[in-house]
This record gives structure tokens, C-alpha cells and sequence, in this order.
């Protein structure tokens, strides 16, 4: 039987569409081609939850702070899939951190591939963070022992340094990664 | 056995905005029947790894043989003994083989015979007793596997934690689970819970020697109430669907890093399911645009047991106040417990960022009357608040490794 909703062929005794998961044997109203468009929005959301009330950088699905689900008050602005690749930081054994447009967190689990166990030690579990606002990825050094450095620069206390493509950022001072912007 | 347990889901929304994306928790609950019926308990295969480093000397090693002789005693005729100790080196104290043709009243001499000396080769040990499983044991027959290992010391073999891990892995893979026993306070108890948690085992901190004699039992117990060796849940979502930050909630709290993605069907190990004992995971999802209507969001089941198949059914609506109202917050409860008390566990362990988030997530989670009217959420960060508070304080290394052993673990009931 046809999908009325996205067209797939389902084999007969099935009640829902193997592809979309809608009920099959039904039409439905087409509204708006269902792909995730592009965010353009850069404000932030305050958590609607009164108890919580807590302001989330923008693409934020769920509030950081209590989890509610931020998506649902915001019906009508279109928002970007989360895990979508766009950038990364290429490692020595061409080993890959991944970047989307959320926050990224870097930790010692990222390189526990690639960095020997008794170096490991140097990277911190919170190491640095990395954002992206307004097109433009930043990196920041988590006030970690060992230190963050932008194309051999420390980082420090120095706040957020943006990151451009091809830029090498070492972490604690035991492997250096390239960024690369897609 | 096959259809005697059963799948629970729950979300904490179930309409969602027509022709928008939306996100939401999936909390997934197993919940087995309380007990096994006498024909169908499955035989074990029980591996002991003992520690026989210098460190162990005395009231350690011995409280440890005591505890292996009195388990030999509790084995059936058709369950399988190992066991190995280790120091330096690794040494076969009893062959891996069936009870019933062995000669116990030996192998109790040889244990007696074990002395304290040496370094903590742990990786080799580990590895030994693997391949004495997958070796001795014929592929197909029907047990419950584990390797009970105990240790008082960080290795001293110099052995990759990855390399570590991927034995873990291969572990579970070849249905062996790791217990991870560690006693006193120099341990490395980062390792075995890695250990654990990759092998689909658990780690427990021993404050006295003189528990170890009943934890293995307590073990040896808990092997004899297993009715699925170490099952995945499936999972299959509709299309341009995605899961992501997956809690194993109950009984053991961690971040699942090991999820096997193909596609949009996601494949996530879970431990032994035990008779009684609940597990939980719980997910949050990002769900793509559909039209008004009801859709099937996900397919969920234990693998090889599609009679446990859930279909998960939502709502697509206009009516944006139906969307706004949280049907359940118990999957939200459980991600946030779960996620603060992972927190809370990295932040005791020096992480500063994280014990920070973790009290501020603390905090915000006692704040929501819809959050705390689940037990097994207040619960948990009630707890998770109480460790970050002591740990202001400073903690010792054995106050610690109980703190962090409090942090991985949550019981809904009891």
C-alpha cells in the first residue's frame, strides 16, 4: 500500500508507513516540504518553565538547566537538525572530533584514541568548549592545568578565540588538532 | 522464557506540532518477572581473578581465599570454576572446567597454598580468563558467564585504558560480564568502572575485607537469577529522526557510549537482565515534521525477542496548547537525575566545570514540583546534592570511591 504521506510502497498488512511512521491508507494535507531549513535566528530562549527561567544560547532544543523542550514554544521558526556535521578538528592519526552548531564540550574522552594513556592524564575531562554564534566557531580554554593553545598561542583566562580553518589548537600541551570549517 | 518479560515506554510529551520538529525524552523501562523458575535457572561459569599482589598480604588475601572456597562449596555440579591470581605474573590456580569433573578438595589445597607478592599485571589476568572462556567452554551452551575479578591496586602492567576497554568490549561481545570487586582505597576505580560498564558488568567498592566472603556469594546469587544473558535493545526510528545522549538510568547510572548505529536503527547494550530487577534507559529525541495525524515514532524491542516489540505511537496536531502540556515528566525526571549524577561523579573526581553544573542542575531539578513527585529522581539528587556538598568539605580517597560508587548507581525502589 502507498504512503498518502510520502509516497512509500508498504507491503499489505502493515498499519503504518515503514519510511514516516504515518498511519497508512489516509491523505494527507501537505502543508510545508517537511526538511529542516536553515537557522537564521541568533536570539536567545528563555526557558518558559517558571521554575527555571534559564536563558539557552540559540538551536537549543531542550533548556540546558531543567531539559524542558524548548522546540515545542517555538512553534513556527524553523530550526536546524541537531548532529548535522559542520566542522571538525582533525587529529594527528586522522582520528575526527565532530562539530555541529551546538556547544561542544572537548574532553579527555575525545582523545583517548589517539593519546597515549600515561600523556591522557594532561587533558582535562572538561577541557575546553567549543561555540558557534553567528557563522563564526569559538574556542575556550576550561581553566584546565595544562592549557589550551590557538596556533601554539596559550589561551589562558583570555575568554573565547575564534577559529578559522586550517588554525591548530593544542590541548594540554600533548597533541595538537587542526580545525577544519566545511 | 522469551515473552516472560516485557517493554515499558514512556515520553513526556505525545503531541507534537504539525509539519515542525520537535524533541522530546524517551524513557524505556525492562521489566522482568520476579522470579525464575527452578528449571530454568541457567548454570554459571564463574571466573575468579584474585589480586595476590604484595599489597594484599594478610587480612585481604585471606578474607579473599575464605571467600573462594566458601563459593566453590555454593557451585553446582554443572556450573564451571576458574580461577586465576595474579601478582606479576599469572598463575592457573584452577583450570576453567565443569564442578562436577573436578577435584575441588584440590583445587581448596591450592588456594590455601596462594601467596602475597608481586605487581598487579591486571590486564593479562583479565585477558587469560577470557580466553579460558571462550577456549574451554563449548560455543552454544547455555550460561551465564562472568568474571569475578578483585583488586586492591592500580595496575602496574602499563596498559592502555583503551586497551582495557576493548577487552571489556570483547568481553560482552563473547557473553562474559566483568564484576569489578575493589578494596581499599588505592584502587583505580576509573578503570573498573569502565571495565564494568563496557562488559555489561558492575563495579562495587569493598570498605572491609571481611564482606568479601559474602559479596561473592551475593554474586554467585545474583548469576543464578539472570534470565537474559547480556541482551541489546533495539531501537528503530521513523525517518530523519535522532536519538542522542542516552542515560542507562537504572539500576547503574552512566552515559551509554557504546550505541551500534545503522542507519536510523540504533543497537544499545544492556546488562544481564536479572528476575525482579528493573533497568531503564532513557533518551532525548529529536523528532522531524509530520502532518497532522498519528505516526509511528520508533520501533522498540530486546534483540532476538520480537514478541518484547513496541511500537511507539504519537500525535501530530496544530493545536500548539496540546503540545505545550508535559504528559509525563518522569523520562525528563530520570534524564536530569541521571545526567547530574554523571556530573556530580566527574565533578568529585576534580572537574570543577562539572561539579558546578552539577549543583546548579541539582538545584533545578528540587525546584519542579513535576520532577520530584518521582521518588527515584529526588532520590537521586537529593543524594547527588548531599555528595557535591561533602565533597566541598574535601574527601578522603575512600570517602570518594564511595561517593562516586553512590553516584553510579539508582534504584527505583527499595
Amino acid at each position: 500500500m502507498k504512503c498518502g504521506y510520502c509516497g512509500e510502497e508498504n507491503v499489505a498488512e502493515e498499519s503504518y508507513c515503514a519510511e514516516c511512521g504515518m498511519v497508512l491508507g489516509k491523505e494527507y494535507k501537505i502543508a510545508q516540504p517537511a526538511s529542516p531549513v536553515k537557522m537564521n535566528a541568533t536570539e536567545e530562549i528563555e526557558c518558559p518553565n517558571p521554575n527555571c527561567r534559564h536563558v539557552n544560547p540559540s538551536g537549543t532544543s531542550f533548556c540546558t538547566l531543567c531539559g524542558t523542550d524548548l522546540l515545542q514554544y517555538r512553534s513556527g521558526i524553523p530550526i536546524e537538525l541537531k548532529g548535522e556535521v559542520k566542522a571538525k578538528l582533525v587529529l594527528p592519526d586522522n582520528n575526527v572530533i565532530t562539530l555541529n552548531h551546538d556547544t561542544r564540550l572537548i574532553s579527555r574522552i575525545d582523545f583517548d584514541k589517539t593519546v597515549p594513556a600515561e600523556n591522557i592524564k594532561y587533558i582535562s575531562r572538561r577541557h575546553a568548549r567549543i561555540t558557534y554564534e553567528k557563522g563564526e566557531y569559538f574556542i575556550e580554554d576550561l581553566n584546565t592545568a595544562n592549557g589550551t593553545a590557538l596556533n601554539d598561542v596559550e589561551i589562558g583566562d583570555s575568554g573565547k578565540k575564534i577559529l578559522k580553518d586550517g588554525d591548530t589548537v593544542g590541548f594540554g600541551g600533548v597533541i595538537t588538532a587542526t580545525f577544519k570549517d566545511q | 522464557m522469551g515473552s516472560s518479560f516485557s517493554l515499558k515506554y514512556t515520553l513526556n510529551h505525545d503531541f507534537f506540532l504539525a509539519n515542525q520538529w520537535s524533541s522530546t525524552y524517551l524513557a524505556i523501562e525492562l521489566l522482568p518477572p520476579g522470579e525464575v523458575k527452578l528449571s530454568e535457572i541457567l548454570p554459571s561459569a564463574i571466573y575468579l581473578v584474585i589480586d595476590r599482589s604484595g599489597s594484599m598480604k594478610k587480612q585481604k588475601l585471606d578474607s579473599a581465599k575464605t571467600a573462594a572456597i566458601q563459593l566453590i562449596r555454593q557451585l553446582n555440579p554443572s556450573d564451571y570454576l576458574g580461577l586465576i591470581t595474579f601478582s606479576s605474573r599469572v598463575e592457573r590456580v584452577a583450570l576453567l572446567g565443569r564442578v562436577q569433573s573436578a577435584d575441588m578438595e584440590f583445587v581448596e589445597k591450592e588456594i590455601n597454598n596462594v601467596k602475597a607478592s608481586g605487581g598487579t599485571e591486571l590486564y593479562q589476568a583479565l585477558l587469560s580468563a577470557f580466553q579460558d572462556m571462550s577456549s574451554f567452554i563449548p560455543p552454544g551452551e547455555k550460561l551465564v558467564k562472568r568474571v569475578i575479578m578483585l583488586s586492591d591496586g592500580q595496575p602496574t602492567d602499563f596498559v592502555r585504558n583503551e586497551r582495557y576497554i576493548e577487552l571489556a568490549r570483547r568481553m560482552r561481545e563473547g557473553g562474559v560480564s566483568l564484576i569489578t570487586l575493589g578494596i581499599g582505597s588505592s584502587y583505580n576505580e576509573d578503570l573498573l568502572t569502565s571495565l564494568a560498564e563496557y562488559s555489561g558488568g558492575t563495579w562495587k567498592h569493598i570498605a572491609s575485607s571481611a564482606d568479601i566472603p559474602s559479596i561473592f556469594s551475593d554474586r554467585l546469587e545474583e548469576a543464578r537469577t539472570v534470565i537474559k544473558v547480556l541482551p541489546d535493545i533495539q531501537i528503530i526510528l521513523t525517518k530523519d529522526a535522532s536519538m542522542y545522549e542516552v542515560y542507562k538510568s537504572v539500576p547503574e547510572v552512566y552515559l551509554v557510549k557504546d550505541i551500534n548505529k545503522k542507519g536510523n536503527e540504533y543497537t544499545i547494550p544492556l546488562s544481564d537482565i536479572l528476575a525482579g530487577e528493573q533497568q531503564i534507559l532513557v533518551a532525548s529525541l529529536n523528532i522531524p515534521p509530520r502532518p497532522e495525524g498519528i505516526c509511528r515514532l520508533a520501533q522498540v524491542q530486546i534483540a532476538d525477542e520480537p514478541e518484547s516489540k513496541k511500537e511507539i505511537i504519537v500525535t501530530y496536531t496544530s493545536d500548539s496548547n496540546v503540545c505545550n502540556i508535559e504528559n509525563n515528566a518522569f523520562p525528563r525526571g530520570i534524564f536530569l537525575s541521571s545526567k547530574t549524577q554523571v556530573l556530580t561523579r566527574l565533578g568529585i573526581s576534580g572537574d570543577r566545570n562539572a561539579l558546578s553544573e552539577a549543583e546548579k542542575q541539582a538545584e533545578t531539578v528540587l525546584r519542579d514540583n513535576s520532577l520530584t513527585r518521582e521518588k527515584v529522581v529526588l532520590d537521586a539528587t537529593i543524594k547527588a546534592k548531599e555528595t557535591i556538598q561533602k565533597s566541598k568539605h574535601g574527601l578522603s580517597d575512600e570517602e570518594l570511591k564511595i561517593a562516586k560508587e553512590e553516584m553510579t548507581r539508582i534504584r527505583r525502589s527499595g
